[in-house]
């Protein structure tokens, strides 16, 4: 499965996946950023279908 | 797998220290009442007060802000805000323009001072000279400055946007360097009259709720980075506790929890602190920090001179 990740395309093994198992391929702590799924904010949990459109928003602001 | 608040509506969020699922609507409603369930939990402000928020234009202050505007008209709270203008060239423009922004909409008033006009120097040209680094000057400097200015507006309590992660990350630097004495100063009650009251009123909620508090209210806010955040060993630390916490969450709360219980049982004698020989602050020492940086830069400038 292929999603499209801040404009990157990320290949997700299997046909299965949710936002966790993304974050973990890209070793994304959670704690880190708000994930946009198909322009709506998204719990971790939400699971990913092909083509889906993904935003990471990184939480931490300098300063 | 249930992905739905508890009133039916598609969830935005999963706090997964307590299990909860928020929609827009609820989360919201959850994090205003955390914020005032902190303030008066811990005695913060009173009705009829005078708060001074500090507010840099970032994210956790333009919540703070704007989660204090909401309260303070049923709370009988009289509300102001200070913006420090440190002179970090391409960062802090967009952070003052987004201070004044969201003061005019709430109206506001809002008090700017800068580091150039109060210190003398930019911190650009005082982390050229000083034998420091960038964050110390910063942070000794605009504590000084909002106390200082909080209380010239006659404020009861200087506010700032300080949230979870800042707190369970400041209690663990104080650890790694042995400092017990700024681990003590963290909770803001110094002892002293002399020393403003500081409250940190989003100090209960993780930065991850503050951002999507904002971002789901859409609020103004700067993005932009400081270009000195990645001197200090700030950085490593908040990295290692957002590692820990997605893997056992609740673990920023249990270290503030547990620092709330040691300074419970250990308290700063009152009457330990002194004043500065120089302004007269209240210190530990013959003279205060933000004295003796600024003697520091004042000799460094004139050598080059
Ligand atoms: S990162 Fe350091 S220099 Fe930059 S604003 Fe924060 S304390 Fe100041
Ligand atoms: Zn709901
Ligand atoms: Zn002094």
């Amino acid at each position: 499965m292929k999603v499209n990740v801040n404009n990157r395309e990320i290949h997700l093994a299997g046909r299965e996946a949710t936002v966790e198992e993304l974050l973990k391929q890209l070793n994304v702590a959670r704690e880190t950023v708000i994930v946009v799924v198909n322009r709506e904010i998204s719990p971790e949990e939400t699971e990913l279908a092909d083509g889906d459109e993904v935003r990471l928003l990184p939480v931490v602001s300098g300063g | 797998m249930t992905m739905k608040c508890a009133c039916g509506k598609k969830a935005v969020y999963h706090r997964r220290y307590s299990g909860q699922r928020f929609c827009a609507t609820c989360f919201n409603r959850y994090f205003e009442r955390k914020v005032t369930d902190t303030i008066w939990k811990y005695k913060m402000m009173r009705r009829g007060e005078r708060i001074a928020a500090a507010i840099s234009g970032g994210k956790d202050s333009t919540v703070l802000l704007h989660v204090l505007h909401s309260i303070a008209g049923e709370r009988g709270i009289e509300l102001q805000a200070i913006t420090v203008d440190e002179g970090i060239a391409g960062y802090k423009d967009p952070g003052l323009e987004s201070a004044k922004r969201n003061c005019k909409e709430l109206g506001v008033p809002l008090r700017t001072v800068s580091f150039e006009e109060e210190i003398g120097y930019s911190l650009d040209r005082i982390s050229n000279k000083g034998q420091h680094k960038p964050c110390t000057y910063c942070g000794v400097f605009r504590r000084r400055l909002l106390e200082t200015t909080a209380r010239e507006l006659g404020a009861d309590a200087l506010a700032t946007g300080h949230n979870l992660d800042d707190e369970a990350q400041a209690i663990l630097m104080n650890y790694l360097t042995g400092d017990m004495e700024r681990l003590h100063r963290l909770n803001g009650s110094t002892g002293s009259q002399t020393m403003i009251k500081r409250v940190k009123p989003l100090s209960r909620l993780p930065e991850k709720e503050v951002m999507l508090y904002a971002l789901l209210n859409k609020l103004h806010f700067s993005h932009a980075q400081c270009p000195y955040a990645k001197t200090g060993y700030r950085t490593p630390v908040r990295d290692f506790l957002n590692n820990m916490e997605s893997e056992h969450p609740g673990i920023k709360f249990s270290i503030v929890k547990g620092w709330e219980r040691i300074t419970k049982q250990h308290l700063p004698e009152e009457g330990a602190l002194g004043a500065c020989t120089i302004c007269g602050q209240a210190t530990a020492r013959n003279i205060c920090r933000a004295c003796e940086l600024t003697e520091e830069i004042k000799i460094k400038m004139s050598e080059t001179n």
